[in-house]
C-alpha cells in the first residue's frame, strides 16, 4: 500500500500543532463570538445593557453545562429519533437498492476485486451517511421553530444546552444505528460477492501436467510457485471473472502438494480427489473458499533513530543522497542504481519476538519498484538483496561486532512480495574493526541480529544499470494478521467520526439558520473540508507569488473571470487595473481567508480509511485516533457554538 | 371551494403542459414494426424517430442498449459530462500513482457513461495494452495487461455495432503488441497455448480453429490479428458500415498480417513447406487474391484516393503500357518527331554527358548514375511538343491523345504515390521472392546458423555417430560459417530475379549487410580471410557501383579481392627472389599486406 505520511498521534497533537490550532481556533471563536454578541446586543439594547446580556449569557453557560441531565437529553434525543425514523428507513432502502445494482459495476474482475468492493462500499457509505446526517439535522430544529412546536419544548424546564445536545445525541444514535446496518449489509455484500470456489475445467490427464524445465514451462511461463515441478495446462473454471492455475510443488520435507496460484488477490486450498494410478499425479482436485484476499496485515515500518532518518539512501559511490529520479511524475519511489555501492537503509526499532505471531521465522514484506535502463534478460526479474544488520552503540564502534546476513531475491513489482526469514540464519558475517571478517556464521535472528530490538535493513540492486525504487513503506516487517472483520469495523469508525462532525455542524447551523440554508451551508462546509488540501495548495502557490510554477488559473476570482471569458488557463491575464484587482482580491483577501478557514474544518477525505482495508492492512491506530479526536473536537466546538446561538435566539421572533 | 389565484395559475400551467405534450408525442413517436412486408425496414415513427433512424443516431442503431450503461447515465441526473471529466481525472491520477487496478475499474465505469464514443475505447484500450503493461517488470504481468487492453476492446464491440474501428484496434493491438514488442517471443509463446483466453474472450467473435496453426505451434497472434481485421472487413463489405479511415490504410492491414505471419513463422521455426505456403499466401493477398479471407487482394482492391478517383495499385503496369501505346499512336500521327527532338537534345549535351549517356547502364558508376538523373531530365520530351508538330489534319487526333495521356498520367501518379505510401513494390517482390524454394532454403540455412551461433559452433567439425547396428561412422557437421555460406548461396539465387530488392535501402538489405558483417566476423574469429568466391560478391559490387564505397562499410569488393591476389603474387615473386629486396622492407610489406587484408574484411 502507498503510505505517503507516517503520523503518530502525539506528533500530530503536539509537534504538528493540532492542539495549538484547536486552542487558537477556539479562542478566536470565543473572542469573535463575544464581540459579535456584544455588537448585536448593543444595537438592540445599548452598550451597557449589552455588557450585562453578554455576561449573563456567558455565566449562564456554566449551570447549563453542569446542570444537564441525561434523562432530559435522552428524552429530546428520542423525540429527534422518532421524528426522523422515516428518513432513516428511506436511507436504508436506498442503500439496499444501491447494493442491488452495485454488482453491475463492481464485478469480480480485475486483479484485486476486493479493492473495488471496499472502495465502492466505503465511498457509498460515506456519501449516504453524510447526506443522511445533513438532512436529518438540518431541518429538524428550523422546522420545529417554524411550526412553533419548539414551544412545547422550551416552555418545559429544559436547558438550551440540553435541547442542542439532545438533538445531537438523537441524530447521532439514529445515524449510528443506520451506520451499523449499512456496515453489516455491506460486509455481507462484499463477502458474498468475493466468496466463490472453482472446479477443474476438465480432468487433468497425464499429458496435461507439463514439467518445469530450466525454471520454465514449455509454453514459456515462469511457474507461479518456485517450488513447482509440474504445472497443469488445465485451468479452473472461470468464476468471478478469473481462473487459477495449479501446480505440483515439492515441500521442504520432500513430499508433494498441489497448490493453486494467486489470481485476483487470492488463492484457494486444493484437495486431491482422484489420482492417476499410473503417474500418481492428481487427476481430479477440488477447491476450497478463497484465501488471502480479506486480510489485515500488521506492518512494522522503519522509524527514525535519533538524528538518523527512517530511510536513507546512498549513491553509486556510497555517499548519502536522495536517490535517483528516473523521470516519473510521481516521486514517491526513490531509485538506487544496481551493481554499484548505492543502497537504501531502513532503520527498524521494536523488533521483538513478542510482536510476531510466529517466532520460528519472520516475514519481511516488500513493495519495490523497478526501472530498467536496458531490456536485459526479459525472462528474468531484476535481482536485489537485503542485508540484515544489527545496530551497535556508536560509543562501542571500535570493539563491537557487526553481524550481518545477506538474502538475495528476485523482485516482484506492484505486489506485496514476502520474504520469509528463518530464525536460524546461515552464511552470516561478523565484522569487527581491525580484524578479518568471520564468515559462514550462524545467527539467531532475535538474539544476534536484533538483541536490542533495533535493526538496519540494507537493500541493494544487483543487476547493473538497472534501478530499484524504494519508499519508507516499501519494506516492513510483517508481524502477523489481525481479524479483517475487526479491521472493517474500525474502518467504519472513521465514517462514524465524520458523521458526528457533520451532525454537530448541521445542528449548530440549524440553531440560527433556516433549513434550506443549513443544508447549503453544511454541504458547503463538507465540500470545503474535502477540498481543504487543494485550497491550501492553491493558496500557498498564489499567495507565494510563484503561482505559475505550481497552479494554473490562479485563485477563485481569477478562475471565475477565466470561466466567464472562456480564457485559457495558460494565457496571462490582460495587463490593467482589472487584473490587478483580481490578483489583489485573490492573493490578499480570499485565499488567506480560505486558508485560515481550512484549519478550522476537518479534512473529510481523511475519514475514509478504505485504502487500508482495500490493500489488506490493519488500520493504523494513530490514524484512527487522529480521526476520532478531530471529529470530537470539531463536534464539541460546533455544539458550543450551537448552544450560544440557540441561547441568544429569540424563538418567538421566528 | 374558494380557488386562490395561484391555483388558477397552476391549473393553466398543467393544461399548457398537456397541450405541449401532443406535438412532442407526435414528433417523437417511436418506430413501429410494420406488419406490411412492403414497409419492412422503413421508418414509420414520428419525425424525430425518422430522422434518428435516417442518420443512425438512435441508441438502438448504434448498439444494443446496455442497462448498466443506461442506469449510470440516468443516475448522474444529466450531469454525466461532469462525471466523465471527474472519472478521466481520477483515472489519470491513479495511473500517475501506479494504482493500475483502480485505473482499470475507473475506466470500466467511465466507459459506461460514453459507450458509443469510439475514441474513448481506442484511447483507454491502448492505454491498458501499451502504457500500463509496460509499467510492469515481469513479462507475464505485461501479458496480463495486454490482454486486459484487448478484452477492453472486445467489450466495446457490442456498444458500437456500426463502427469498424473497434475491430481495427483489436487487430492492431493483437498484431503489433503481441507480435511486435520487445517481449514478442514470450507473448507469442504464451498465446499459443492460452486456450482459456481464446475460449473466453475471442471465440465469441472468431472461430479459434482459424488461427490455431499447427505449423505455428498453436494460436498465432498475427493470424488472430488478421481475423480481427477480417471482422472489420466483413462489416464494411457486407453490412454497409461507413468507413472511418482511408481506403489505402484500411485495406492494407489484412495482407500485412498475413505477411507478418509468414515472417514470424520463418524466424520462430525452422522454415519449410508451411513457411513457403505462408509467403505465397501473403504474396497473393498483397497482389491478386486473399485466399484466407476469400476476398480481393490488396493490389486489386478499388481504392478511393484523396482526389476522388478510384484506383487499383496492381493496375499501374497496365496503365504504363496504355500510356506507351498512346505514345506510339502519337508517333504514328507525328512520325519521326520524337527521334528528331531527342537527337537535337543529345547534340546539346556536353561531351562528358554524352559519354555517360552512351555508357551501358550496368557499367555506370555511382557518380555517373547521379549525373544520369540530370541528363535524363534534359532529354525528357513532353508529348505536347510532339502534338504541336502534328499536321493540321492530325492535330485534333493528337490533341485527343494528349488529353488521354494527361488523364492517364494523373492516374499513374496517384497509383505511384499510393504504392509508395505502402511500399507496395517492395513487399510484392519480397513476398514473391520469399515464397520461392531458394528463399526457403536460405531461411533454413539462416535458422541453422543462428542455432549454431547460439551454441558457439563456428566451424564444421566431425562427429562419431553409431547407428542402430552398432556401426560407427564419422559424420561432418556444419558450423555457423558453413550454414551462412549456404544461406548466401540460396539468397543469391533467390534475390537475383528481383532487381527491386537489391535497389535502394530496405530492411532486407540492412539485414543482409548485418549478415555479411557477421560472416566476416566469424571468419576473422577462426583466422580465415574473406573468400575469393563469396556467393553474393556480385551484390556487394553492385552496391558499390550504384551507391559508392561507403555503402558497404568494411566489406570487400571484387576489386579488393583482386588487389589482394595481386599482392600475394608480388609477395610470392619477392620470396622467390630474396636477394633483390632488403629484409627490412620485405617485412614491412608483409605487415602492410596483412593489415590491409584485415582492414578490408
Amino acid at each position: 500500500m502507498v503510505v505517503e505520511e507516517f503520523r503518530s498521534f502525539s506528533d500530530w497533537l503536539l509537534t504538528e500543532g493540532a492542539l495549538l490550532t484547536f486552542v487558537f481556533v477556539a479562542a478566536f471563536c470565543a473572542v469573535t463570538g463575544l464581540l459579535l454578541g456584544f455588537l448585536v446586543s448593543s444595537f438592540r439594547h445599548g452598550p451597557g445593557e449589552a455588557f450585562y446580556a453578554v455576561s449573563q449569557t456567558v455565566f449562564q453557560a456554566v449551570p447549563d453545562a453542569f446542570g444537564m441531565k441525561f434523562r432530559r437529553i435522552w428524552a429530546i434525543g428520542r423525540l429527534a429519533m422518532k421524528e426522523n425514523f422515516r428518513l432513516f428507513l428511506v436511507t436504508l432502502i436506498i442503500f439496499v437498492t444501491s447494493l442491488a445494482v452495485a454488482g453491475w459495476f463492481i464485478g469480480g474482475g480485475g486483479k484485486y476485486p476486493e479493492r473495488s468492493y471496499v472502495s465502492f462500499l466505503f465511498f457509498a457509505a460515506q456519501i449516504l451517511i453524510s447526506i443522511f446526517a445533513v438532512l436529518v439535522s438540518a431541518f429538524s430544529l428550523p422546522n420545529d421553530i417554524l411550526s412553533k412546536t419548539i414551544y412545547t419544548v422550551v416552555t418545559k424546564p429544559v436547558r438550551a444546552s440540553e435541547v442542542v445536545l439532545g438533538r445531537f445525541v438523537g441524530f447521532a444514535v439514529l445515524g449510528t444505528v443506520l451506520l451499523t446496518f449499512v456496515g453489516a449489509l455491506s460486509y455481507v455484500f462484499m463477502v458474498r460477492g468475493i466468496n466463490h470456489t472453482h472446479e477443474l475445467s476438465e480432468e487433468i490427464t497425464a499429458d496435461k501436467w507439463l514439467p518445469i524445465v530450466d525454471g520454465f514451462t514449455p509454453d514459456g511461463r515462469r511457474p507461479f510457485d518456485p517450488r513447482a515441478v509440474f504445472e497443469s495446462t488445465v485451468l479452473t473454471t472461470r468464476n468471478n471473472d478469473h481462473v487459477h492455475r495449479i501446480a505440483i510443488v515439492v515441500l521442504d520435507d520432500g513430499t508433494f502438494d498441489v497448490v493453486a496460484d494467486e489470481t485476483a488477490g487470492h488463492t484457494h486450498s486444493v484437495e486431491v480427489v482422484e489420482t492417476d494410478p499410473e503417474t500418481q499425479r492428481p487427476k481430479v482436485v477440488s477447491f476450497g473458499p478463497p484465501r488471502g484476499n480479506l486480510r489485515a496485515r500488521q506492518p512494522i515500518y522503519s522509524t527514525p533513530r535519533g538524528d538518523l532518518p527512517a530511510l536513507s539512501l546512498t549513491d553509486e559511490n556510497g555517499a548519502l543522497n536522495n536517490g535517483v529520479n528516473v523521470g516519473e511524475i510521481w516521486d514517491y519511489h526513490k531509485y538506487i542504481q544496481g551493481g554499484t555501492q548505492a543502497t537504501a537503509t531502513f532503520r527498524f526499532s521494536g523488533i521483538t519476538p513478542q510482536r510476531f505471531a510466529n517466532t520460528d521465522s519472520v516475514n519481511v514484506d516488500l513493495n519495490l519498484a523497478v526501472f530498467r535502463t536496458h531490456i536485459g534478460d526479459l525472462r528474468r526479474r531484476i535481482e536485489a538483496e537485503i542485508e540484515l544488520r544489527n545496530v551497535v552503540d556508536v560509543a562501542e564502534t571500535e570493539t563491537a561486532q557487526v553481524k550481518s546476513v545477506k538474502i538475495p531475491f528476485e523482485t516482484e513489482e506492484f505486489k506485496v512480495q514476502t520474504l520469509t526469514i528463518p530464525r536460524k540464519l546461515k552464511n552470516g558475517t561478523i565484522r569487527t574493526v581491525g580484524q578479518p571478517d568471520q564468515v559462514n556464521q550462524e545467527f539467531d535472528f532475535f538474539e544476534d541480529i536484533v538483541p536490542n530490538g533495533e535493526l538496519d535493513l540494507v537493500v541493494r540492486c544487483i543487476d547493473q544499470k538497472q534501478y530499484l525504487g524504494v519508499a519508507r513503506a516499501s519494506i516492513y516487517f510483517h508481524a502477523g494478521d489481525s481479524s479483517f472483520g475487526w479491521n472493517y469495523l474500525r474502518g467504519f469508525l472513521g465514517i462514524w467520526a465524520q458523521m458526528l462532525a457533520i451532525i454537530a455542524l448541521s445542528v449548530a447551523l440549524s440553531t440560527f439558520l433556516k433549513g434550506p440554508v443549513v443544508l447549503i451551508g453544511s454541504v458547503g462546509v463538507i465540500v470545503f473540508g474535502y477540498s481543504a488540501k487543494f485550497i491550501l495548495f492553491v493558496a500557498d502557490s498564489v499567495i507565494g507569488g510563484d503561482r505559475l510554477a505550481d497552479v494554473w488559473g490562479g485563485g477563485p476570482t481569477e478562475a471565475l473571470y477565466r470561466l466567464v471569458t472562456q480564457m485559457n488557463l495558460q494565457h496571462p491575464l490582460p495587463i490593467g487595473l482589472g487584473s490587478d484587482i483580481i490578483e489583489f482580491v485573490d492573493a490578499k483577501v480570499l485565499l488567506p481567508g480560505m486558508k485560515s478557514l481550512s484549519f478550522a474544518v476537518p479534512r473529510f477525505e481523511n475519514f475514509n480509511l478504505a485504502n487500508y482495508l482495500a490493500y489488506g492492512y490493519a488500520i493504523d491506530n494513530h490514524m484512527l485516533m487522529i480521526n476520532l479526536t478531530t471529529a470530537f473536537a470539531f463536534a464539541v466546538g460546533m455544539l458550543i457554538i450551537g448552544y450560544f446561538c440557540f441561547k441568544t435566539r429569540e424563538i418567538a421572533a421566528a | 371551494m374558494n380557488f386562490a389565484p395561484s391555483h388558477y395559475r397552476k391549473a393553466i400551467y398543467g393544461i399548457l403542459a398537456a397541450i405541449l405534450l401532443l406535438p412532442i408525442s407526435f414528433l417523437a413517436r417511436p418506430n413501429q414494426v410494420s406488419k406490411d412486408p412492403t414497409m419492412a425496414g422503413e421508418a414509420t415513427g414520428g419525425t424525430i424517430s425518422q430522422m434518428r433512424s435516417k442518420h443512425n443516431l438512435s441508441q438502438a442503431s448504434l448498439s444494443s442498449i446496455d442497462p448498466t450503461s443506461e442506469v449510470m447515465k440516468l443516475a448522474s441526473l444529466g450531469l454525466h459530462g461532469i462525471a466523465v471529466n471527474v472519472l478521466w481525472n481520477q483515472a489519470n491520477q491513479f495511473q500517475e500513482k501506479k494504482a493500475f487496478d483502480k485505473v482499470s475499474s475507473t475506466v470500466d465505469t467511465l466507459i459506461l457513461l460514453q459507450p458509443n464514443f469510439v475514441s474513448v475505447w481506442e484511447f483507454q484500450g491502448h492505454n491498458l495494452a501499451y502504457n500500463i503493461s509496460r509499467e510492469f517488470d515481469d513479462y507475464q504481468d505485461r501479458y496480463f495487461w495486454v490482454k486486459e487492453g484487448l478484452n477492453f476492446f472486445t467489450k466495446g464491440i457490442a456498444f458500437n455495432k456500426r463502427d469498424h474501428r473497434i475491430f481495427d484496434n483489436l487487430g492492431l493491438h493483437t498484431g503489433l503488441k503481441l507480435g511486435g514488442s520487445d517481449e514478442k517471443k514470450q507473448f507469442r509463446q504464451m498465446l499459443r497455448k492460452d486456450r482459456e483466453y481464446v475460449d473466453t474472450f475471442v471465440s465469441k467473435f472468431i472461430n479459434p480453429d482459424r488461427f490455431d496453426k499447427p505449423e505455428a505451434g498453436g494460436f498465432d497472434s498475427w493470424m488472430l490479428s488478421y481475423w480481427w481485421y477480417d471482422k472489420s472487413y466483413h462489416m464494411r463489405e457486407n453490412l454497409g458500415v461507413p468507413k472511418r479511415t482511408s481506403d489505402l490504410m484500411y485495406w492494407v492491414k489484412g495482407p500485412q498480417q498475413l505477411r507478418q505471419y509468414a515472417e514470424a513463422l520463418s524466424v520462430d521455426f525452422r522454415p519449410g513447406e508451411a513457411t513457403q505456403k505462408a509467403w505465397r499466401t501473403a504474396y497473393e493477398a498483397w497482389t491478386d487474391r486473399d485466399r484466407v479471407g476469400e476476398r480481393q487482394g490488396f493490389g486489386k482492391r478499388d481504392i478511393m484516393t484523396s482526389f476522388g478517383i478510384e484506383i487499383r495499385l496492381e493496375d499501374l503496369e497496365r496503365e504504363l503500357e496504355r500510356q506507351r501505346a498512346i505514345s506510339r499512336r502519337m508517333d504514328e500521327l507525328v512520325p519521326g518527331v520524337r527521334e528528331e527532338l531527342y537527337q537535337q537534345r543529345v547534340a546539346k549535351l556536353s561531351p562528358d554527358d554524352q559519354r555517360i549517356l552512351k555508357m551501358p547502364a550496368d557499367q555506370r558508376q555511382f557518380k555517373d548514375i547521379g549525373e544520369m538523373v540530370r541528363i535524363e531530365a534534359m532529354l525528357l520530351i513532353y508529348e505536347y511538343e510532339i502534338a504541336e508538330r502534328a499536321s493540321p489534319e492530325n492535330r485534333v487526333a493528337a490533341q485527343n491523345l494528349l488529353r488521354e495521356l494527361a488523364d492517364g498520367e494523373f492516374r499513374r501518379n496517384q497509383m505511384d504515390s499510393y504504392r509508395y505510401t505502402v511500399n507496395y513494390n517492395y513487399w510484392r517482390d519480397f513476398t514473391n521472392m520469399e515464397s520461392t524454394v531458394p528463399a526457403v532454403l536460405a531461411r533454413q540455412a539462416a535458422y541453422e546458423a543462428a542455432e549454431l551461433d547460439r551454441q558457439g559452433i563456428l566451424e564444421s567439425f566431425e562427429e562419431q555417430v553409431t547407428d542402430e547396428n552398432g556401426v560407427t561412422t564419422t559424420v561432418k557437421r556444419d558450423g555457423s560459417i558453413d550454414a551462412l555460406w549456404r544461406y548466401f548461396q540460396h539468397t543469391s539465387e533467390a534475390v537475383k530475379p528481383f532487381p527491386g530488392l537489391h535497389d535502394g535501402e530496405s530492411t532486407f538489405i540492412e539485414d543482409l549487410m548485418v549478415d555479411f558483417t557477421k560472416f566476416g566476423g566469424h571468419l576473422r574469429d577462426v583466422g580465415r580471410e574473406w573468400p575469393d568466391d563469396f556467393p553474393m560478391q556480385w551484390f556487394i559490387d553492385e552496391r558499390v557501383r550504384r551507391y559508392g564505397r561507403a555503402n558497404i562499410k568494411n566489406l570487400m569488393t571484387t576489386e579488393d579481392i583482386e588487389a589482394r591476389k595481386r599482392e600475394r603474387g608480388l609477395l610470392e615473386e619477392q620470396t622467390e627472389q630474396p636477394e633483390q629486396t632488403k629484409p627490412a622492407e620485405q617485412t614491412d610489406q608483409a605487415v602492410q599486406a596483412d593489415q590491409s587484408g584485415q582492414g578490408d574484411q
